[in-house]
């Protein structure tokens, strides 16, 4: 590979001289001058305007009067016609080729409306900037208009339903947490989907929860390797590119300030459901009966029946209202040679659960265009954000797990002058888990606090009216600290004082990337071309310290300084990260109607095995606008579009080492390092076409995208003699396919009220077809192992027991059927079906022994048809919805703006493991038996024992997790300078007043708190687990938004 | 641009150029060494560091004989230890009639749930697996010339003790899986491991005899030399050093171990050679000056960390000692659990002091136990606690409310009691254990009786306080009260107490009596996969598919050939760096 041999610093001094040879200064002696004014269709002058001559250096931006003046100096440009462009956000461009000549000449645009943003451009995965129109290949984009009515919580939240192929889903809702998004099918069978970010150029690793969605101006976002193969061997996942505020869009000598302030609520809609009733015996009075050692008695029926004699209500001393507020103030300016946008905003949000402070978090943002000569631009950015959160443990452990063990007639609320809260929970004969979750919230204290800081900056300068050079440098960082301190004499549930306990983490990660590019663009005729070369370096460092004390010693200092030494452990970790990149795209437009593109990227890692250390990634795409052909009535535009490219997916730093184990007085032999292993490999084709009719009111976009990702990261078991347990190994293949639409309609479009019309929907299945490996079922934490990998499986799947709910299936089991003869043990009058559908021994029914009765099969037979292995493990569910679609309209009645987003997933399976684990405690509402006729009741083990299932999972609680969930709700008003003048605020430019709702409400059969609900391990996407998470919660607020 | 100041900087280009140059410059260097773990190139280039092999070996055996997930489902299955939880499949694996017809087979599949003891047999194969790899990795090394010694050709003290220690480990792994599974691959440093696959397996009996050999050459070895064995091996912080002529005892009382505990049946324990057993014995840890081989459980190997048989058995809130056994030691105890009347009694009646009267704890009700405070007759070994852990609803047959206390310093934190935090000596191997399989080796092997007697009087009348045995009550009284100590003795042992019950055929039909080699195992060796116990598969009528077993049409991913010489290779290579 001659870039490798070439070394990154002498390929940068090649570009360096390359540019300064060819630089130079332009000639001109007699000067054209283009003057003219750029207004809407409906005679609204257009402050801020882009004009610009095609395929030359000169552009313009009109001032708040919406007029432009332009020099092109003679011989700057080939010939004596020109293409001139005018754009304005929202409307279609505007093109007129004139001849230039001395002197002044007039040039007016009169810009069409725009509402679907059909004739925007995109930069993301092209070579330049393009026109939507003229990809080939899908694009998604969401706008400033979009985003700004429901600013999502972070930058990334407002994707939510509004793009096709896109999904979005909570690990956990806590305030503050990161969101997973799945761009159409999954590219990885082991690891997480998440696609490759970049924020202002800055390819960031940290997540993009620290990033106020108000500074956004549009996120474009590509979905898989047919279009992403630009960004190589980490983008099979595809590419969420997020363009913050820079004051571009602003007329020339504008100053805009802007302040914006969102206030409300946050409340639960939903309630955890407990069983009311109990089956310990009473006397007359309801109070227990007791042994002599003072135990509990239960029943001999076992049947909880018995209502509580007082009942408390746990959820509602836990769930409570919590603040949410946001302020958020930009400034930003277009003046000459710069424009500029900074930014500050401080937001909250308390959540829902009582007793923590919640997710607080203030960020900085400033962004600079400078214009250093005619053919020289710079840009700079930079963030800051700092952000504190006052959370609560998750899972097992969480406040809703001591909830849900709590038995309702123990009052949580207890005061207690040392804690806050009684934190002694009497042992309600059930099992040891229960613990009072306002005690724990009161005293032991979990925050993260971290600090993000982001800088880009990027020269781009036009060499030559047809080749520029840009050079791009961007750094991103962040810095946490993780502390979970519970005080020294903090009781346990029976009240023994603990020691305490004290964990503190801390992370300080950085990256850079940077690079250098070359772009040419040429004409012959109708053929157009742009053709760019490029390098681009990316350097990560990690480090993190761990330091955990199992026992403090001293009360009321909560540091290591008053630990017990000998429980103190501490760990380190450092990770480094290199790469190199290098690429060649050219894109050919003929004729503006069939567009060809093609690349290929060559990428270097650290994270590769020593001897797979480079791959290679490509891209072929074209387009053909049908319409620029045959006119088509009634079509504005029809496109049809395919593309083909692959994209990788980078192993973890620790994947291709060999990893020994040191212990406490020696080396264990853990995995055994790679040296081969290399970037999964994703291959995508995608075809689609889009079509604009009814005077471009409605837009309607399809994809077809199948993707096959081969040579998974997988960690693969091994021979025991090796030692060495494992080894991560490129194995295995995941095929996905994936179908998107896309319906923009401008229904009503009148002079003064509009609506507007998003649809999106998409339908993925994704199936695993290369498995050179044992099946696997797989967990987390101690969730149940539920989830499947095996060949010819669906990704997504969940495996475990059935419960016979037919006589038949029960001798699929050969033992049980060479038992079915009359009198033996399984005949088929030994079974009956119960009240609740299921199969049970006739002999148990009724008894404190009955219970349903597992599926068994034969596996495998040998030859002779005899069974060789029986399996009770079988497909119970699929996590994967049949299809997703949400419903964005946006209603306009003069200045009067109502917005919703309504988001509806149909048919994905979900396991609730929160209600599973309740089961063992006799706390599951399907164990109240209260208000049952007798004959129907059931004793505590059927629940306890049979569907409890020691945690392993059954279908039993497998829910339907189809939903329709109003996501958002906005409606605003919004008072111009005239309105305003006339009640004495004229010195505002616009005050917009508005309501705003998320998650208002959902309609779901699912039977835990939200449907939209996700393990908190491993793929989100996969392991549709209820588990004991914060949830989704609502908001209502109201905004203030004033502008001057 | 027209109305746009131009900035002034004529070395703008070459400026740029030389930013962009910097710029690139960072990216350049891919090969990056992981400084978060050591690998073989750092950790084994000096001696010093291929020995820590043989310390972490030493934590895997201590981590694997204490296993959760195998051990917690033996001990429960000898009726010995029990709970209702579900945790590592003791409940599945303990219970009669609920998930199985009968005692629950092994759940041999690589795709099992836990709660079905998915994982129950592969921990314990893969851990003395390991234990055998880091040994074989030493004595390979030290056959091919490595020195441990400043100068071999001068002294070489300290390369023979680290030769000895290998090779006890080669013993102690097969011996492990010896006494757990029907078969194992008894591979060396000799053996040639090209073709992993092409291993054919050895038999349980090819590995116990291999066992005894491996440690009988470690025993000749341990005598060439006068060495110490590094504290740290046997726990960092208080770790005990051991002399070479202590290791050696120890050897004997493994060796004696490994041929008393190993039949499955009544009928093999017949075959045992008792007589080897009592002379093996005779040179273990509790002759001339008695030691117990104690490992020492710090911080970071405490509550389940390490010995978990241990952390778990003693846990009041955990794990409870099972009526069974609950019977035995005390009077006023009944087996099975007394539903009717709510249970057994406290405090306990036993003459026994190391039941004592039941009371345990500082106070009454410790803990919301219902404990009685400590009295002047508590016992050492066991408590009473009132409080039965789990609703009738969980099942009847897991209830107990006798406590096994001894190792309660290795509990979860102790349970709370003062000056215990789960860390400390953990004794692996007693005195109490060599005594009393000597004492067996001797009333079955032809021996003195009243020499057997006074073994067992050790125990009994030592620490129990029982009446002294004379050797005059006659065989079958004397093996009774041999069993006795055993039953207490052994406890918390590891699966001491399920070889135990297994050779005296005291196990519940339908129990297996091994383990057979695990699914995952058996996958990637491409071979056919086989079980022990439950319904259809009685407990070890099934002979084993193994080397016999047809495979499969599943290619593994890479070789385990090729994985196998690329490890080799690398070894080789740092074999010779150090020559």
């Amino acid at each position: 590979m001659r870039f490798q041999r070439l070394g990154p610093l002498r390929v940068g001094w090649v570009v360096g001289v390359v540019a300064v040879s060819i630089a130079g200064p332009l000639p001109g002696q007699q000067a054209a001058v283009i003057s003219g004014r750029v207004t809407s269709d409906r005679g609204e002058v257009l402050g801020g305007a882009s004009v610009v001559v095609v395929s030359t250096n000169f552009s313009v931006t009109t001032a708040a009067d919406g007029t432009f003046r332009l020099t092109i100096p003679a011989g700057a440009v080939r010939g004596p016609q020109v293409t001139v462009t005018a754009r304005y956000i929202g409307h279609r461009p505007g093109i007129q080729r004139v001849t230039l000549g001395p002197g002044t000449m007039q040039l007016n645009f009169q810009l069409d409306a725009d509402p679907l943003r059909l004739d925007e451009v995109i930069v993301t995965g092209t070579a330049e900037a393009t026109e939507a129109k003229k990809l080939s290949f899908a694009v998604a984009k969401v706008t400033d208009v979009q985003l700004r009515e429901v600013p999502g919580v972070n930058a990334l939240v407002a994707i939510q339903g509004k793009v096709a192929g896109a999904r979005l889903v909570p690990a956990s809702a806590q305030p503050g947490g990161e969101v997973a998004i799945r761009l159409r099918g999954s590219t990885s069978i082991g690891g997480r989907q998440d696609p490759l970010y970049i924020v202002d150029g800055v390819i960031t690793r940290f997540g993009l929860a620290d990033i106020s969605a108000e500074d956004v101006e549009r996120i474009e976002i590509i979905k898989g390797a047919a279009a992403s193969s630009l960004y190589g061997s980490d983008a099979a996942n595809g590419v969420v590119q997020v363009f913050t505020k820079r004051g571009r869009g602003l007329a020339e000598g504008e100053l805009r300030v802007s302040a914006r302030f969102e206030g409300g609520v946050n409340n639960m809609p939903r309630r955890m459901e407990f069983s009311r009733s109990h089956a310990w015996q009473v006397d007359a009075n309801g109070d227990y009966l007791l042994s002599a050692s003072g135990a509990r008695q239960i029943e001999l029926d076992q049947i909880a029946d018995n209502p509580f004699g007082v009942y408390f209500d746990p959820w509602s001393a836990l769930v409570k209202s919590g603040q949410f507020w946001t302020g958020y103030f930009s400034i930003g300016q277009r003046r000459g040679s710069t424009n500029f946008n900074a930014s500050f905003q401080n937001t909250r949000n308390k959540g829902v659960i009582y007793g923590l402070d919640g997710y607080s978090r203030q960020n900085f943002r400033l962004n600079l265009d400078q214009q250093l000569r005619s053919n020289l631009d710079a840009s700079f950015g930079a963030f800051y954000g700092t952000s504190t959160n006052g959370r609560a443990a998750e899972g097992s452990g969480s406040p809703f797990f001591g909830l849900m063990f709590v038995q309702p007639d123990v009052n949580l609320t207890v005061p207690d002058p040392d804690w806050g809260f009684q934190c002694t929970v009497p042992l309600s004969g059930d099992v040891a888990n229960d613990f009072n979750p306002l005690c724990e919230l009161e005293n032991r204290k979990i925050t993260q606090d971290r600090n993000r800081f982001s800088g880009s900056s990027r020269v781009r300068w036009r060499l030559l009216d047809w080749l520029s050079a840009e050079g791009s440098f961007a750094y991103d960082q962040e810095g946490e600290t993780f502390k979970d301190a519970t005080p020294f004499g903090f009781p346990t549930s029976s009240g023994t004082p603990t020691q305490g306990s004290l964990v503190r983490q801390s992370l300080n990660n950085w990256q850079y990337n940077s690079g250098a590019t070359l772009t040419g663009s040429w004409s012959f005729g109708s053929i157009a071309n742009i053709t760019k070369v490029a390098a681009v370096f990316e350097s990560q460092e990690n480090t993190a310290l761990a330091d955990t004390a199992g026992t403090l010693i001293v009360a009321r200092v909560p540091e290591f300084a008053g630990a017990d030494p000998s429980s103190i452990r501490v760990g380190s970790r450092e990770e480094r990260i290199r790469n190199q990149n290098f690429f060649a795209i050219t894109t050919f437009d003929i004729k503006d109607r069939y567009i060809m593109d093609a690349l290929v990227r060559r990428d270097g890692s650290s994270l590769f095995g020593p001897q797979s250390r480079w791959a290679t990634y490509f891209r072929v795409s074209g387009a053909w606008r049908v319409t620029e052909d045959f006119n088509l009535p009634g079509v504005d535009e029809l496109r049809f579009r395919g593309s083909y490219g692959t994209a990788g997916l980078r192993p973890t730093f620790d994947d291709q080492y060999e990893i020994l184990n040191v212990t406490s007085g020696g080396f264990t032999k853990e995995v055994l390092g790679n040296p081969l292993l290399k970037p999964a490999r994703s291959a995508e084709l995608e075809v689609g076409a889009n079509l604009e009719f009814g005077d471009s009111r409605f837009n309607l976009e399809y994809t077809y995208a199948e993707k096959k990702t081969r040579d998974q990261i997988l960690l693969v078991d091994l021979p025991s003699v090796a030692g060495f347990k494992q080894q991560w190994q490129n194995t295995g293949a995941l095929q996905s396919r994936t179908h998107e639409a896309t319906l923009g309609a401008r229904v009503i479009d009148g002079r003064n009220t509009t609506l507007t019309l998003n649809i999106v929907g998409d339908r993925t299945r994704q199936l695993i077809t290369e498995w050179n490996l044992p099946e696997r079922l797989y967990s987390f934490n101690n969730m149940p192992a539920a989830f499947f990998l095996g060949r010819n499986s669906n990704l997504g799947v969940l495996y475990g027991n059935r419960w016979i709910r037919n006589i038949d299936d029960l001798y699929d089991d050969p033992d049980k059927l060479a038992a079915s003869g009359a009198g033996q043990t399984w005949s088929r009058d030994s079974v009956r079906i119960n009240e609740d559908g299921y199969v049970v021994r006739t002999d148990q029914y009724g008894t404190i022994d009955e219970k349903a009765i597992k599926y068994t099969f034969c596996k495998r037979q040998d030859a002779g048809g005899n069974c060789l292995e029986t399996s009770q493990i079988v497909q119970i569910g699929d996590a994967n919805p049949d299809f997703n679609l949400s419903f964005g309209t946006t209603l306009t009645f003069h200045r009067l703006v109502v917005n919703t987003l309504l988001d509806w997933s149909k048919g994905a399976d979900l396991y609730n493991g929160t209600r599973q684990w309740a089961f063992q405690a006799t706390r599951d509402r399907a164990q109240d038996q209260a208000g049952k006729a007798d004959a129907d009741k059931k004793p505590l083990a059927y629940y306890a024992v049979g569907f409890y299932n020691g945690l392993d999972p059954s279908d039993y609680f497998i829910e339907n997790g189809t939903y329709a969930k109003l996501k958002e709700l906005s409606v605003n008003y919004t008072f111009v300078r005239d309105q305003l003048r006339k009640v004495g605020l004229g010195g505002f430019q616009e005050l917009r007043l508005g309501i705003i709702g998320r998650n208002l409400f959902t309609i779901t059969d699912y039977s835990g708190l939200d449907p939209e609900v996700s393990g908190l391990f491993g793929d989100p996407f996969q392991v549709r687990m209820d588990w004991f998470q914060y949830p989704q919660f609502r908001t209502y607020t109201a905004v203030v938004e004033i502008s001057f | 641009m027209n109305s746009k100041r131009e900035f002034s900087m004529p070395r703008l280009p070459s400026l740029t150029a030389a930013l962009v140059a910097a710029l690139l410059a960072g990216g350049c260097e891919l090969d990056v060494e992981n400084p978060n773990a050591p690998d073989a190139q750092r950790a084994f280039v000096d001696p010093s560091g291929l020995a820590q092999l043989l310390g972490g070996a030493f934590r895997t055996w201590v981590e694997t004989r204490g296993d959760y997930y195998g051990g917690l489902p033996l001990v429960a299955m000898a009726d010995n230890y029990t709970a209702s939880w579900n945790n590592a499949a003791i409940r599945f694996y303990s219970s009669v009639g609920s998930d199985c017809p009968q005692r629950c087979g092994w759940t041999n599949s690589a795709t099992a749930p836990e709660a079905a003891g998915g994982p129950s047999i592969e921990f314990l194969w893969y851990g003395y697996n390991s234990v055998l790899s880091s040994a074989n990795d030493v004595l390979a090394a030290i056959d091919g010339g490595l020195c441990f010694d400043d100068d071999c050709a001068a002294d070489n003290t300290l390369t023979s003790r680290n030769k000895a220690i290998a090779k006890m480990l080669q013993g102690m792994a097969y011996s492990g899986i010896a006494l757990l599974y029907d078969q194992g691959f008894a591979v060396d440093e000799t053996t040639d491991l090209s073709d992993p696959t092409a291993l054919a397996f050895n038999t349980r009996t090819e590995m116990r005899d291999a066992a005894v050999a491996k440690f009988e050459d470690a025993w000749t070895e341990a005598g060439l030399k006068t060495w110490s064995t590094p504290s740290e091996w046997m726990g960092v912080g208080a770790g005990k050093s051991y002399t070479n002529q202590q290791v050696r005892r120890l050897i004997r009382t493994m060796q004696a171990e490994a041929l008393a505990l190993w039949p499955r049946n009544a009928a093999e324990n017949g075959g045992v050679a008792w007589a080897q057993v009592a002379t093996f014995a005779s040179e273990g840890i509790s002759t001339g000056a008695a030691f117990d081989w104690e490992f020492y459980i710090d911080v970071g190997g405490r509550e389940c960390g390490l010995d978990c048989i241990k952390t778990w058995g003693n846990s009041v809130g955990t794990m409870r000692v099972d009526t069974r056994v609950a019977a035995l030691v005390t009077t006023n105890h009944v087996d099975p659990w007394p539903e009717a009347a709510g249970g057994n009694p406290c405090p306990t009646v036993s003459a026994d002091r190391r039941v004592g009267d039941g009371s345990w704890g500082p106070s009454d009700d410790f803990n919301g136990y219902g404990t009685l405070a400590k009295t002047a007759n508590a016992g050492t070994d066991f408590a009473c606690s009132e409080v039965a852990i789990f609703p009738a609803a969980r099942g009847q047959y897991h209830q107990s409310n006798l406590q096994h206390v001894r190792y309660n310093h290795l509990a979860y934190r102790g349970e709370n009691l003062p000056g215990f935090d789960g860390t400390g000596q953990d004794p692996f191997y007693t005195r109490e254990m060599n005594d009393l399989l000597w004492a067996e080796g001797l009333l079955r092997g032809g021996g003195s009786a009243a020499q057997a007697a006074g073994l067992i009087n050790n125990s009994r009348v030592g620490r129990g306080g029982l009446s002294t045995l004379t050797g005059g009550e006659g065989q079958a009284a004397l093996l009774a009260a041999l069993q006795y100590e055993q039953e207490i003795e052994f406890m918390g042992q590891g699966p001491t107490p399920f070889f135990n019950r297994r050779r005296v055929d005291g196990l519940i039909a339908g129990t297996p009596r091994h383990m057979p080699v695990p699914a995952k195992e058996l996958d990637v060796l491409v071979r056919e996969i086989y079980t022990f116990g439950g319904a259809g598969k009685p407990d070890m009528s099934v002979v084993a598919g193994g080397t016999n077993g047809t495979t499969s049409k599943r290619t593994s991913v890479q070789s385990v050939r090729e994985i196998w010489e690329g490890y080799r290779a690398r070894l080789g290579q740092l074999s010779s760096m150090r020559n």
